[in-house]
This record gives C-alpha cells, sequence and structure tokens, in this order.
C-alpha cells in the first residue's frame, strides 16, 4: 500500500555521488520557489535535503545504487523522499560521534524541517521524508 | 566554490575568501586553507563567508576543528557573515558561540 497514494511526484535521480550535491539542491530551490516558499524556508530545505543526500551517499558504500529525490507536493505541506539503497547508518558514530565533525546533518534536518521520517524499506534501503507544513 | 587567500588587507591576520557553496565535497578545500593559515603561525584567522550561499554540516565541522586547534595553539578564527540563513546556521547548532562573528572582514579586523 502506498499510503502518499495519488500525490504527484517530482523526482530526481542521480548517481550517489557527492559532486552531485549541487545539481540536488538547485532542483530544491526551483521547486521550493514553485511551491511559494520564501527564502528562508528555500534555504532549510536545501540544507535539509543536501543533509540527507550526504548522509545517503556516505552509507552508500561505493555502491552504484542511485540516489532518488522525490518532491511532493500537498494542499497543507510540501514533502522531499530522499531514498537509497543503502542500510540507514548514524553518520560519524563510528569515529566516536564527535559532533563537531560528522553527524550533525540529522540534528539539522530536524531542527529545520517540520517533521523528519525515516523509513528502512523492505529488501533494503533506506527512504528519508522530510516535510514542511504551510 | 572558490577559495581565495588574501594576505594583502594585513600582515597580521590571515584571510581566507569563500565564494559559493561549502559542503561535503568542496570543505577539504576550506579546510588545506585553514591548515595553511594555522601551519604560518598566524595568530588571527578570517574565514569571509560573506559570498557564499550555501554551508552545510561538513563545512560547519571544518570550522569548530580549526577554532579548537587555532586556540590551542593560542590563536583565533573569526568570522564574517552576511546572509541571516548562514548566520541561523551558526545559532541552530550553538557554534555562533565559538566564534566572533562580523559583519565585514574590516570589522574582524578591528577588533583584533
Amino acid at each position: 500500500m502506498n499510503l502518499d497514494g495519488q500525490s504527484q511526484c517530482r523526482r530526481l535521480t542521480v548517481s550517489p555521488d557527492p559532486a552531485r550535491l549541487t545539481e540536488i539542491r538547485r532542483f530544491v530551490e526551483d521547486v521550493g520557489q514553485e511551491f511559494g516558499l520564501d527564502g528562508e524556508r528555500v534555504f532549510d530545505l536545501k540544507v535539509a535535503v543536501s543533509e540527507a543526500c550526504a548522509n545517503a551517499v556516505e552509507h552508500s558504500g561505493g555502491q552504484h545504487h542511485p540516489l532518488e529525490v522525490c518532491a511532493r507536493f500537498y494542499d497543507d505541506r510540501l514533502v522531499f523522499e530522499i531514498s537509497d539503497g543503502g542500510d540507514f547508518r548514524l553518520p560519524g558514530a563510528r569515529r566516536n560521534a564527535r559532533r563537531d565533525d560528522r553527524g550533525l546533518g540529522l540534528p539539522l534536518m530536524v531542527a529545520l524541517m517540520d517533521e523528519v521520517r525515516i523509513a528502512k524499506m523492505r529488501g533494503g534501503g533506506t527512504t528519508v521524508h522530510l516535510s514542511l507544513y504551510l | 566554490m572558490k577559495v581565495l587567500i588574501n594576505n594583502t588587507l594585513t600582515q597580521d591576520a590571515f584571510v581566507i575568501e569563500v565564494d559559493g557553496e561549502v559542503d561535503v565535497y568542496t570543505a577539504p578545500r576550506l579546510k588545506e586553507a585553514l591548515s595553511e593559515g594555522l601551519e604560518l603561525r598566524h595568530r588571527t584567522l578570517v574565514v569571509d563567508l560573506t559570498k557564499v550561499d550555501f554551508l552545510d554540516s561538513t563545512a560547519l565541522g571544518v570550522l569548530v576543528g580549526a577554532q579548537r586547534t587555532a586556540r590551542e595553539d593560542g590563536a583565533e578564527v573569526h568570522l564574517v557573515v552576511g546572509s541571516p540563513y548562514i548566520e541561523k546556521m551558526f545559532k541552530i547548532t550553538g557554534f555562533d558561540t565559538l566564534f566572533l562573528i562580523h559583519k565585514s572582514v574590516d570589522g574582524a579586523l578591528g577588533a583584533t
């Protein structure tokens, strides 16, 4: 069952490569402006989506599952879904979670978004849902 | 992203001008520039972020790491921030308490 139902998805699919993050942020900017968000919220969204994608790239482990970014428009909110083929890991946890080094991505997403949901998909892969309510 | 080391302003400070987007992909270049300033034993490093339009958690980590190293050597990293959005990144992480944040490079140099 797909809980997201009939909502249309604007999709960007890229290889899990940090060099592609700029392109992802351009996509987020276009979608956010189209949705009528102000400059600050567009910026917040760029940070949150960029962090989610950077985490996905990091835990893709050099494999080549594509990274999918899907933007869904609803009456009351805008949702970005970031899906990859890897298993979610706490970034930086391996290195004793030095918060000044890596590992700030998830707290930033939580601070900037209205809702953050991380779903481990059956058969592998992780989807991060980032929502902004109007 | 472009990183320019500008030593024409003053001999006392090591000024790093950053232009563009600083993220996990480009932050290593900022880290290199900061390391260079620290290795040259400058007591004041100024990172001018006025032309930066995006900053991620890796970039914040690089700046915080540089500040820690600098203070161990009796030096200090100063920031110049123009965008309120970039300033907000420092506020929500609490990193605004680790840096003196200035509105202009002149302001940063005047504070040293």
